[in-house]
């Protein structure tokens, strides 16, 4: 047996590698299957020793009115409670970046004289607790996700909802001194309120002194139900809370009387008081009001009469002033009409003096010119005259006279010559005698001879011509002379007709000049005459001017006069008015005053009354721990993860066990000859398996202790961790599954030792001999793809070599395939985990529920109120949609009556408004269900968790009342379940009229982000209780989906893991079965690279075919998971997007070429001459 | 045809088994000329497969020097020696060492396939005489067949050296003859170079040249002026 023994560690020391994958995958599987399966309890553990540890209450009590100390000695008089601890609570507000915040400010659990121990104990995780005034502590959760620190102040507002804050609490500023976890605040989710926005952002706490309220808002109750021997969490638990929930109802209504008849009371006989006097004052307040209103009448009627007279008297001075403005407007155009008129004159008179002037200035020249000219010509006449004058004086005469002389000259010559010649004849005559008869005897006698009478006739004749001579001289003489005196008569003549001319020219002269000196003086006098008249122009204008300018001026300033009359009277006027005006103004400010003071009076008394009202319908509210969100959910989660656990581990250990199967199926064979060998030494076969048996089990148990070992302590910490964005808990308190350890630990054991010895026995049946023969390696065989000619002809060699490889070991195949496909359906399930997840929040709230706010309206309100609010939702145009919906609670029965599920009934006011806010539809076709009036449409989880289908008939208990109803449809619905129906069917069906309570609103696209600011508008309606908005729900979604982000990575990780080592140890059975294979074609000169391909080509095909059938299979995982993990309250849809499958697909296929990768050098590294030498 | 086609220089190769150094190859010379059938004979250990891997290039010396056709051999990589095996070497072993999944011609094709000079399948089969089978898988045909098949393959490739590692170990006598016959034929007719390990001295007749081996060291190498041809052999 020695040999035997170091037979086993000698071959675990020869397969190491076959060893570790064993040991690898064992340990995976059984380490993740027993690490998710201890997260749940261990979530469970750690929050039920966190509520034990802390003393969170059973029960909490908070009634409408406060309690007083008599309730709270009644509640401990209970004999099922413990310990009861009084506390206060109120939501006041912040403003947080000019947002109001909602703060709850809660009581510090403390001891008092009614509790032994403290109830909701916290824990400090920081800092200090409050110890002076003014200081608060502030919970973790919020302290952790905002910058807030400790010594900062948490400041209020100083009004809540109309009320002061310090009604409620002593300070309005606090300073954080510490952070605390709270056991009854173990999720994110903090609740609604009724005031701000209708949502508690965060809470703190302070020592329940700061607390000014006189009556306790909550009891914490912790009852028999809280003692060791019950385990919360537990049926046993669940069904005493039960019985002790109706004991404090039972309580509180045998309270609720009590406080009726005394407090109650009271209230009202104060209330009363307070009316009577209201009344008083009101009516003092109406009468000071009408006084006032009469003496502003007066004053009104007054100044109307004032403005009557005043107006006449202007009217007065407008009529005078228009007709001195008449007046002053004909005086105007008379003086223009004089004026001109003048002016006309005076110009024809400059025109007809002008034109006489111009006359004048003629005839002057005219005149002028004459007498030049006659001068001119009288001038040179005498000029010419005096020329002649002088001439003839000078020269003619002188020569005439001096011809005269000459002539007398001659004369006397000539007579002297005559005589003398006489004389002489006489002489001769006397000589010859006689005178005449001498001449001729002279002639005889002086010319003895004739000569002398020759002489005498020569001598006559001289003398005859001296005598004609002297005739002619005489007669020229004369003529002469006579012509001298003719011409000193003409120059005579001449000269007094120059002179006759000169004075008939002067004469002329003076005489024209006296006319021109006349017309001249007529001119003048006309001119003198033109410039009078200018004169009296100009004067009568100047004057005219002046007078007329007087009148204008007598006018303006009687205008002025007016103007001012009119002003003073306008100023007066609105002084008047503006005493009436204010009179009017104090009045109606006074009769507002009044009507406010009185109506706030009355608000007072009304709200005085109503909150009476509200006191007659006081009641207590008994909760228990199922109540705070975070209690339940944490069950809820863990239960969850431990269905996944159920699902996802299973299907590992599933993978893995395939793989051990594999795996020592082909160990046995290969130990053959050994085996025949040890068989013909004759060992027993029980000693020959026991080999196999104990190599599978140490690699089995080894595995499983490595897998517990690394499992446990990481998975329920990663997970939880995970979880711990939603729940403040203390510290994972690890609870360790030994049933699930064990379940995984035998698990691996069958798959492996049990595997082992099948496969052991097998052989050994068969006789020594042909055992220690090497079993003949299986025959090649044609593959049926060679039979189809046209496809095996076009494959290339070493196709053809790697198809048929492919399907030589069939088994292998299939192995290698389901293996590799296991893998990917794992991850592809991981996933699918999170796109089915994320559809709830993607389709529940962008295609389903398509409203973004709810509020709900008070209970008391009367439909006239209801549907007057409902007139104010439509007229706000920040929503794009708004409805009046009933909803309100429905239970129904299944199970043949045995369980029973509480469901929400939604009866939209308006028909259309509903089908845009509740999408109902078929989930696979997308069709749309109808709401009729002939039945009900439920939510399809609901359908199938009672077991209905469309057309059957359903009983719903509204109410304590059954009713029976058909489904029409079942619809698409994710969270939480629904009954829809019409008020008309709901009237019919019950009888009942409608009690609308709530509103569904969409929000309009571009308010959307006002959402908050909205809500805290809407809340200060009175009546308007809560509101609630879908996008914190959709976050509170989003965070689980985050936290499960993680899951999904340890789970795709896990399964990635897992397929690594099933694709090494596959792979590793095939080269090991091949080795001889490959170091032949090594020796025929293959490159290591194609010596790997050869392998690879076949690994490739065969993870491409696990990846490819994975797929599917993950599909079908999924829907596994997703069935395992349902719940009645959600439906979760079965989702895988394509991402994912590519993702897994190519996850799968990076695993597998990191094995290809480890696998190259293992190939490298056969040698050849080893796998040559022989056969064994 | 070359001289000294094949030489050995003082080899060594030893084995480490734990702490006993075992000398395989303990300081091996001997030449082979071109075209000889070369026998090397000795017991079981002698050496001699130590010898055939080294000079078939499947696994290394430790010491001394290995010319192949003029070229060292003793100092190639990993990949040298692959390329050296492809084109230069080929090798029939005691157990054929086809394979399974191949029949006789794909088995001839994995080998031509990755040659550059390689004679067609078929006719590498019609030469070692299995015109008629080369479409059977190695488990339809005999062990004389399926050596044939092996012996199609490494000819198929056009080697310059013929390595047979024992060929007729696993063979009856007279299968074991004809392979015998065809190796010499192969030799005589081709030219080729062909050594053979055998531990059956019966043998060496037919050879060329007998080198003998005993304990890593050749202790004769012998030249046969006239070999006998197979069939007048017997043992």
């Amino acid at each position: 047996m020695k040999a035997l023994r170091k037979n086993v560690f000698r071959e675990i020391s020869n397969t190491k590698s076959r060893f570790l994958s064993i040991m690898a995958i064992i340990a995976l599987s059984t380490g993740f299957f027993s690490g998710v399966k201890a997260t749940s309890p261990s979530m469970i553990a750690t929050g039920k020793q966190y509520f034990r540890d802390n003393n969170l209450m059973n029960i909490r009590l908070v009634s409408t009115v406060g309690f007083d100390d008599d309730d709270i000695q009644a509640i401990k008089d209970e004999d099922c409670t413990k310990d009861v601890m009084p506390g206060y609570m109120s939501d006041l507000i912040i403003s947080q970046d000019n947002i109001d915040t909602v703060v709850r400010v809660f009581s510090l659990p403390e001891r008092t004289e009614t509790n032994d121990e403290v109830i909701n104990q916290v824990d400090l995780t920081e800092g200090r607790l409050p110890s002076e005034p003014g200081e608060c502590v502030i919970e973790s959760y919020y302290y952790e996700n905002s910058s807030c620190k400790l010594g900062d102040k948490i400041v209020f507002n100083s009004d809540v909802q109309g009320r002061a804050t310090k009604d409620y609490i002593r300070d309005l500023e606090y300073t954080i001194t510490g952070v605390v976890k709270s056991p009854i605040h173990i999720t994110y989710q903090r609740g609604n309120t009724n005031v701000g926005d209708g949502s508690v952002s965060f809470f703190i706490m302070v020592p329940s002194d700061e607390f000014v309220t006189e009556r306790y808002t909550n009891v914490y109750v912790t009852t028999t139900a809280s003692d060791a021997s019950i385990e919360p969490y537990t049926d046993e638990y669940n069904d005493l809370i039960d019985t002790q929930k109706k004991v404090y109802t039972e309580l509180s209504e045998e309270r609720i009387k009590n406080f009726n008849e005394t407090t109650l009371k009271d209230a009202q006989k104060k209330l009363s008081e307070a009316k009577e006097e209201y009344e008083d004052k009101k009516t003092q307040a109406e009468k000071e009001l009408s006084d006032g209103a009469k003496k502003l009448y007066d004053g009104e009627k007054e100044l109307q009469e004032k403005l009557i007279e005043a107006g006449r008297k202007i009217e007065d001075g407008e009529k005078e002033l228009a007709d001195a403005r008449e007046k002053l407007k004909e005086g105007k155009e008379k003086y223009v009409k004089g004026l001109t008129d003048a002016k006309d004159k005076l110009a024809d008179a400059q025109k007809q003096y002008n034109e006489g002037l111009a006359e004048y200035e003629k005839g002057r020249s005219e005149y002028d010119a004459e007498i030049a000219k006659a001068d001119a010509q009288l001038t040179a006449a005498e000029n010419e005259f005096q020329t002649q004058y002088s001439l003839f004086y000078s020269t003619t005469k002188p020569q005439a006279e001096k011809k005269l002389l000459m002539l007398k000259s001659m004369i006397g010559v000539c007579e002297k010559g005559l005589e003398e010649l006489n004389k002489s004849i006489e002489k001769l005559y006397d000589t010859i005698g006689a005178d005449s008869v001498l001449g001729d005897k002279i002639q005889h006698i002086v010319d003895p001879n004739g000569k002398i009478n020759e002489k005498l006739g020569d001598l006559q004749k001289k003398a005859e011509e001296y005598e004609r001579k002297i005739e002619d001289y005489k007669k020229q003489y004369d003529e002469g002379s006579k012509q001298l005196s003719d011409g000193e008569a003409k120059l005579l003549n001449g000269k007094k007709q120059l002179e006759d001319a000169r004075q008939k020219f002067n004469d002329k002269k003076a005489e024209g000049a006296k006319q021109l000196a006349q017309a001249k003086l007529k001119l003048d006098d006309a001119a003198r005459q033109i410039e009078l008249g200018k004169f009296e122009y100009e004067n009568g204008m100047s004057t005219g001017k002046l007078e007329l300018e007087a009148a204008q001026q007598k006018i303006t300033e009687g205008e002025k006069e007016l103007d001012d009359g009119k002003k003073e009277l306008e100023k007066q006027k609105t002084e008047a008015m503006q005493q009436l005006k204010e009179g009017r103004e104090k009045l109606i400010s006074g009769r507002a005053e009044a009507a406010s003071g009185l109506k706030d009076a009355e608000q007072k008394l009304s709200d005085a009354q109503k909150s009476i009202d509200g006191l007659k319908e006081a009641k207590w509210y008994v909760y228990t721990r199922d109540d705070y969100p975070g209690y339940s959910t944490l069950e809820e989660d863990a239960m969850r993860i431990d269905d996944i656990a159920a699902v996802f581990p299973v299907f590992f250990l599933l993978v893995a066990a395939l793989v051990c199967l594999t795996t020592m199926t082909r160990m046995v064979e290969e130990r053959r000859t050994e085996i025949g060998t040890l068989k013909a030494l004759g060992y027993s076969n029980i000693s020959i398996a026991a080999k196999y048996f104990i190599y599978a089990a140490l690699a089995t148990i080894a595995g499983s202790i490595i897998g517990v070992l690394i499992g446990i302590p990481t998975l329920p910490f990663i997970i939880i961790d995970a979880y711990s964005m939603m729940y403040t808990l203390p510290p994972t308190m690890l609870v360790i599954p030994w049933d699930s350890v064990v379940f995984s630990v035998v698990t691996g054991l069958m798959c492996t030792c049990m595997v082992a010895i099948i496969a052991c026995f097998n052989e050994l049946k068969i006789k020594p001999a042909t055992l220690m023969r090497p079993k003949a390696p299986k025959p090649g065989k044609r593959i049926l793809l060679e039979y189809i000619t046209p496809i095996w002809s076009r494959m290339n060699f070493t196709s053809k070599v790697t198809a048929r490889n492919i399907f030589r070991y069939k088994v292998r195949f299939l192995m290698t395939v389901l293996g590799v496909a296991g893998c990917t359906a794992l991850i592809v399930g991981g996933m699918g985990l999170k796109d089915s997840l994320t559809v709830i929040a993607d389709r529940q709230y962008k295609e389903i529920s398509i409203f973004d706010e709810v509020y709900s309206l008070s209970e008391s309100g009367t439909a006239e109120e209801k549907s007057y609010i409902m007139s104010q939702f439509h007229k706000d145009k920040r929503f794009s949609e708004t409805l009046l919906v009933s909803q309100h609670w429905t239970e129904f029965r299944y199970d043949n009556g045995r369980s029973k599920i509480e469901v929400r009934y939604i009866i939209g006011e308006n028909d259309k408004q509903f089908e845009k806010m509740f999408i109902l539809r078929d989930r696979m076709t997308h069709e749309k269900i109808e709401l009729e009036n002939s039945g009900i449409v439920i939510n399809e989880r609901l359908g199938d968790v009672l077991g209905v289908k469309a057309g059957d008939k359903v009983t719903l208990t509204i109410e304590d009342e059954p009713y029976t109803a058909t489904v029409t449809g079942l619809t698409e619905n994710y969270a939480g379940n629904f009954v829809y129906m019409t008020p008309e069917f709901f009237s019919q069906m019950t009888g009942k009229s409608m009690a609308y309570n709530l509103v569904y609103v969409q929000v309009a696209e571009d308010e959307k982000d006002n959402e908050r600011v909205i809500a805290n508008e809407w809340m200060q309606n009175d009546d308007i209780v809560t509101v609630s908005m879908l996008n914190e729900q959709v976050r509170g979604i989003l965070d689980m989906l985050e936290s499960l982000n993680f899951i999904v990575f340890v789970l795709v990780l896990c399964a990635g893991m897992l397929a690594m080592v099933v694709l090494y140890n596959l792979t590793n059975i095939n080269i090991a079965e091949r080795v001889r294979e490959i170091a032949t074609i090594k020796v025929l000169g293959f490159y290591n690279m194609e010596t790997a391909n050869y392998i690879y080509r076949e690994n490739t095909i065969l993870t491409l075919s696990g990846a490819l059938v994975g797929l599917p299979l993950g599909r079908l995982f999924t829907s596994f998971i997703m069935n395992a993990i349902q719940m009645n309250m959600v439906m979760f849809p079965e989702q895988v997007n394509l991402p994912s499958y590519i993702v897994s697909f190519l996850l799968t296929i990076t695993f597998s070429l990191i094995v290809n990768f480890i696998m190259y050098f293992k190939m490298k590294n056969i040698s050849m001459v080893e796998s040559l030498k022989s056969i064994e | 045809m070359m001289k000294n086609f094949v030489e050995f220089d003082e080899v060594y190769k030893r084995y480490k088994m734990g702490e006993v150094t075992i000398n395989a190859a303990n300081g091996v010379s001997f030449s082979i000329d071109e075209g000889e059938f070369a026998v090397v004979v000795g017991l079981s250990g002698a050496g001699k497969t130590t010898v055939l891997n080294i000079l078939g290039g499947i696994d290394s010396c430790d010491e001394g020097r290995i010319m192949v056709g003029g070229r060292d051999i003793s100092h190639l990589s990993g990949k040298e020696l692959a390329s050296y095996r492809r084109y230069d070497i080929g090798f029939v072993f005691q157990f054929y060492n086809l394979i399974p999944n191949l029949t006789a011609r794909e088995n001839v094709e994995l080998a031509t396939q990755i040659c550059r000079d390689s004679m067609d399948a078929d006719l590498a089969l019609e030469s070692v005489g299995l015109r008629d089978r080369k479409n059977n898988f190695p488990s339809q045909l005999s062990g004389g067949e399926q050596q044939r098949v092996s012996i199609a393959r490494a000819l198929a490739k056009k080697p310059k050296l013929l390595l047979c590692d024992e060929p007729t170990g696993a063979l009856d006598y007279n299968t074991g003859k004809s392979i015998l016959k065809l190796l010499q034929t192969k030799c005589q007719e081709d030219g080729m170079t062909v050594v053979l390990i055998t531990h059956n001295t019966a043998i060496t007749p037919m050879a060329n040249r007998v080198i003998s081996m005993r304990s890593g060291k050749v202790i004769s190498n012998v030249l046969n002026p006239a070999p006998v041809p197979v069939e007048q052999i017997e043992w």
